[in-house]
């Protein structure tokens, strides 16, 4: 009789142990998602930076009178690049984004350049990297609210502390942002 | 959706077990008729098991041979390739090898064993019928079926997967761009359009977005009988769910 006893609480003690090691890796992997995602939207910024000057140079050789709508766009990926912290570098980048837009409404005007095989190519990388920020961004706080609510809720919140996991803050734009951007000639 | 990959993987492993579970009995009475003996199950275990094996490894390139697709140079399909990458990042996937096929109907089917040995195939109708939205829309849906049904075990799948995976697939599409106008209107492009598909069959129906086998006048009694065996939802019935979005 008191083998039986004996081994159903050595089952239920492996199948607990089992349980926490799950838990504690499940935390671990979110903790390490959230760290990814985060470093994911730093790589799709680099990559806007670094397409910009081809595109000045592009735009450059066929509007050279846009030179003010130009320089505002170089100026404010300078900003950005030079940005420290996230409120500072989420503010720096929307600004470029405004300033982007800028300068493609001023292409409108200019057919050629709007039938120039590298502009369009330029256009295109731009848009979708426009969109890759947006989507890291996005999965970044899914990643974050997948962390948050494991965390929070009962029993993984028992493991929180071992797997070194703690609540992260979501990315959010200002009230100011979520208006559309103004687009200035 | 980094979850239902897990789960997936799960229910995959199911469906993996039932196919050579029955694979395994019919190799096995086939050998036992041929006079095996008792040698017919250990027989048909490795028949069996062999070939359940070529087809998880070979799903993806037969499917994608059956429907005369070829690789997709990112010089040539930029577009289609930033899309494809942005909603990988979306949904922290890998990226999948992408295909185009050769034909003025607007489809795209996905296809692999897993997310890492995924294909994703888009139809040369497809990409100039679709503006960028509403091709990000399909792209998203196609990639959802592929989630929801990884493997490819072709006629297994297309009983064991309900009509019902469209529709989730439509909506997980939405969860993912959080665009639902540029699915809706996507859908409802695929509704208007009333091209066929060339190399359709009946076998690889089921991974298309929208089914690639010709629309049939829903009249007389064989029409409800056929409606059965649909593989998809109507495209009025997925483009009334994602308004209720």
């Amino acid at each position: 009789m008191s083998g039986i006893v004996v081994a159903v609480v050595l089952v239920v003690l492996v199948l607990l142990v089992i349980f926490a090691i799950m838990t504690f890796n499940r935390l671990v992997s979110l903790r390490n998602r959230v760290d990814s995602a985060w470093a994911q939207i730093d790589v799709q910024l680099k990559r806007r930076h670094d397409l910009i000057p081809n595109l000045v140079e592009t735009v450059k050789g066929y509007a050279a009178h846009e030179r003010e709508t130009l320089e505002r766009v170089i100026q404010a990926r300078n900003l950005a690049i030079a940005a420290q912290g996230p409120q500072a570098q989420a503010e720096a980048e929307n600004a470029l984004s405004g300033t982007l837009k800028s300068l493609f409404a001023v292409t409108e005007r200019y057919p050629v350049l709007k039938a120039n095989q590298n502009f369009l190519q330029l256009q295109e990388e731009l848009t979708s990297t426009e969109d890759r920020i947006a989507y890291s961004r996005q999965f970044f706080n899914d990643s974050v609210q997948k962390l948050n609510t494991t965390i929070e809720t009962f029993p993984s919140m028992f493991f929180a502390g071992a797997a070194k996991a703690t609540r992260r803050e979501y990315f959010r734009t200002d009230e100011n942002d979520r208006s559309n951007v103004q687009v200035q000639f | 959706m980094f979850d239902q990959v897990g789960q997936n993987k799960r229910r995959t492993a199911l469906l993996i077990f039932v196919f050579v579970v029955l694979t395994v009995a019919v190799f096995a009475v086939v050998f036992y008729e041929m006079k095996f003996g008792s040698a017919a199950i250990g027989l048909a275990v490795v028949a069996a098991g062999t070939l359940s094996f070529i087809s998880y490894w070979t799903s993806d390139r037969i499917a994608l041979a059956m429907s005369r697709a070829r690789p997709a140079p990112p010089e040539r399909y930029a577009r289609l390739h930033n899309l494809v990458e942005g909603l990988c990042i979306a949904g922290g996937l890998p990226k999948p090898r992408i295909y185009v096929i050769d034909d003025d109907a607007p489809n795209a089917f996905a296809t692999g064993r897993n997310p890492k040995n995924a294909a994703i195939a888009v139809t040369s109708g497809l990409l100039a019928k679709m503006n960028r939205a509403e091709l990000e829309g399909v792209l998203a849906i196609v990639g959802f079926v592929l989630l929801l049904a990884a493997p490819l075990l072709a006629a297994l799948m297309q009983y064991a997967v309900s009509r019902n995976r469209e529709t989730l697939a439509d909506v997980s599409g939405a969860e993912l761009t959080r665009y639902p106008p540029g699915l809706i209107s996507a859908l409802e492009k695929l509704r208007d359009d009333q091209t066929v598909v060339h190399s359709h069959s009946r076998a690889t129906a089921h991974m298309w977005i929208e089914s690639p086998l010709p629309r049939e006048k829903s009249e007389g009694r064989l029409s409800r009988l056929n409606k059965m065996f649909d593989t998809h939802p109507p495209l009025e019935e997925r483009i009334a769910a994602l308004r209720q979005l």
